[in-house]
């Protein structure tokens, strides 16, 4: 079962790199670093299953979750940066 | 006495947010810049003489679950890198934004005050997800310093550096969790134990060495850099060319000599880096003779300076007999070309400030105008090419003797043939100072503050190499 999260992570990382060399757009590029980073979180999460014992470790929901933070903090300021720019164009 | 490692990190957090006071911004831009500075040296000196490594954990919590502090001599010495150009570039900053740019003066010391927190904090973990951490406050920080100015280029410029910086960021934290789910832990430290004798870290070790080579330019990823150091405003150029793509290459040194065992696969990875730092050197230095600007100039050449800590590699790898030599030659080389390149970014702001353009072919003269700025523009570039004396002609010649030791002749030639070219491209500045038809405008006196910091700091870089005894005996502690 791990097994399938580990693919379903490596589907995301590798469509939204592909995205993220091709695109043009500010928004899209955006999109797809952050999708990208959903398929970093994903994999993370689920390596937490990867122990013998019978609960999953902790640690990585709590570092998975600092990342989380970190990835929308950078988003925000892309989002600001991306609209002063529209606002500078018209 | 033994120093709490956690003020050098609160003293420069909580400066930034007190200089979001207009009324108490210029005080506390002084009085904790100058405090952070004195606190960074008294840490290199605590490690020249007191008890290292001196480890702290936050919170009393120890290693698997807690998170680290730790000062060696090599951290030391560059947390001492961080406090002079930290305080030199303060000193500036105070003049020039009195005299330009008085609106972004109002937002600059958050960031710059954040970005002395993170890049202490990046030199004092010893965690490698505290590092991640960290490397996402430095380059929040130094984006919004690109955006400064406000203008088109400066915003694209940042925006394409943040995109980078968080793709990067997401490889890094994927070699994490992979190093995690196979070792369990993430103190450096204690992954040292575990990985000896194994083999899977190799696959966790791409992501990361990836993301470390986005982080610090390394070749294909280069081209964030130029737009992102040329378009901001002078001192937030100087920190981010200076100093802020320095950490990567410092956590690179640190996984290679302290962390990672020795196993084939790095071998191969090792010659690898140094064919793209060998490219980097020579399309860096390339680009750089090119250039009609000067910041542009500068920014190039921050690529190729950058390209001989990763040149070096197979040198980490093959040199653990040579440790303490490897550790002396590296540090002195990021530390030379931190003072020299954060000197000639203050001195081209005071070239634009008279000029009001960045054109090379604008500058004539100057060393009879504005004597103080070209003495600066003088020492930091001959710290750039490495003329004797000089601190990087220090690192270059203990690079030189590593490579001839352990064998490595083409490092070593490509790192002499990058000397001529960096001689090259500096070569122009001297040469349009020297020419003798000042121009009118070329009477506007400089600030007299940002006149003296650009040239304190370029004869720093200069005149370290006179003194480097006793830098180089705190490095090797610890």
């Amino acid at each position: 079962m791990i097994g399938f999260y580990y693919f379903l992570s490596l589907i995301l990382v590798v469509v939204s790199l592909y995205y993220f060399i091709v695109a043009r757009s500010y928004v899209k590029r955006l999109i797809s670093v952050n999708i990208l980073g959903s398929g970093v979180f994903l994999f993370f999460v689920a390596t937490a299953k990867n122990t013998t014992m019978e609960n999953p470790d902790p640690v990585p929901h709590a570092l998975v979750l600092t990342g989380i933070v970190v990835a929308v903090s950078a988003t925000a300021i892309a989002v600001a940066l991306i609209l002063y720019l529209n606002k500078e164009e018209r | 006495m033994p120093i709490d490692l956690g003020y050098l990190v609160a003293l420069p957090l909580l400066a930034s947010l007190l200089s979001l006071i207009p009324s108490l911004r210029v005080y506390t831009a002084f009085i904790f810049s100058l405090l952070s500075f004195l606190l960074s040296l008294y840490s290199f000196i605590y490690t020249l003489m007191g008890d290292i490594p001196l480890y702290q954990w936050i919170g009393g919590w120890v290693a698997p679950l807690g998170i680290g502090f730790r000062l060696d001599g090599l951290s030391g010495f560059f947390l001492l890198m961080t406090g002079i150009i930290g305080f030199f570039v303060a000193l500036y900053s105070f003049s020039f934004f009195k005299v330009e740019y008085q609106r972004q003066g109002k937002v600059f010391w958050f960031f710059f005050f954040f970005l002395w927190a993170g890049l202490n904090a990046f030199f004092l973990s010893e965690d490698l997800f505290n590092l991640y951490v960290v490397l996402e406050v430095l380059s929040l920080s130094a984006l919004v310093l690109v955006a400064l100015p406000g203008h088109r280029k400066a915003i694209k410029a940042s925006l394409n550096y943040l995109f980078l910086s968080i793709l990067a960021s997401m490889f890094y934290l994927l070699g994490v969790a992979m190093l995690y789910a196979n070792y369990g832990v993430l103190s450096m430290s204690l992954l040292s134990e575990k990985l000896a004798g194994t083999h899977a870290f190799t696959y966790a070790l791409f992501p990361i060495i990836v993301a470390l080579a986005i982080k610090s330019a390394l070749l294909p990823f280069h081209f964030w850099l130029p737009p992102a150091h040329s378009s901001t405003v002078a001192p937030a150029s100087a920190l981010l060319s200076s100093l802020v793509v320095k950490p990567p290459a410092y956590l690179m040194l640190r996984l290679w000599l302290e962390v990672l065992p020795k196993d084939k696969s790095l071998e191969y990875l090792s010659i690898v880096l140094s064919l793209m730092g060998a490219l980097a050197i020579l399309v860096g230095s390339y680009y750089a003779i090119r250039q009609k600007t000067i910041k542009m100039l500068l920014a190039y050449s921050t690529v190729a300076q950058m390209g001989y800590l990763f040149l070096m590699a197979p040198l980490y790898y093959h040199g653990e007999s040579f440790r303490e030599a490897l550790l002396q030659a590296f540090a002195l080389q990021v530390f030379s070309h931190a003072l020299a390149k954060a000197s000639m970014f203050l001195s081209s702001g005071n070239a634009i400030y008279v000029a009001r353009r960045d054109d090379l072919s604008y500058m004539p003269g100057f060393a009879h105008s504005h004597p103080l700025t070209f003495f600066a523009l003088f020492f930091s570039g001959a710290t750039l090419i490495g003329l004797p004396l000089s601190a990087g002609f220090v690192a270059k010649f203990l690079f030189l003797g590593l490579s001839i030791r352990l064998g490595f002749i083409f490092q070593g030639s490509i790192m002499l043939f990058g000397s001529l070219l960096a001689s090259l491209y500096v070569y122009p500045i001297w040469r349009e100072s020297f020419s003798s038809h000042p121009t009118k405008f070329y009477d506007n006196p400089i600030p007299q503050l940002m006149e003296l910091s650009a040239f304190f700091l370029g004869f720093l870089s200069f005149s370290s190499g006179i003194v480097t005894f006793l830098l180089l005996q705190g490095i090797v502690r610890g």
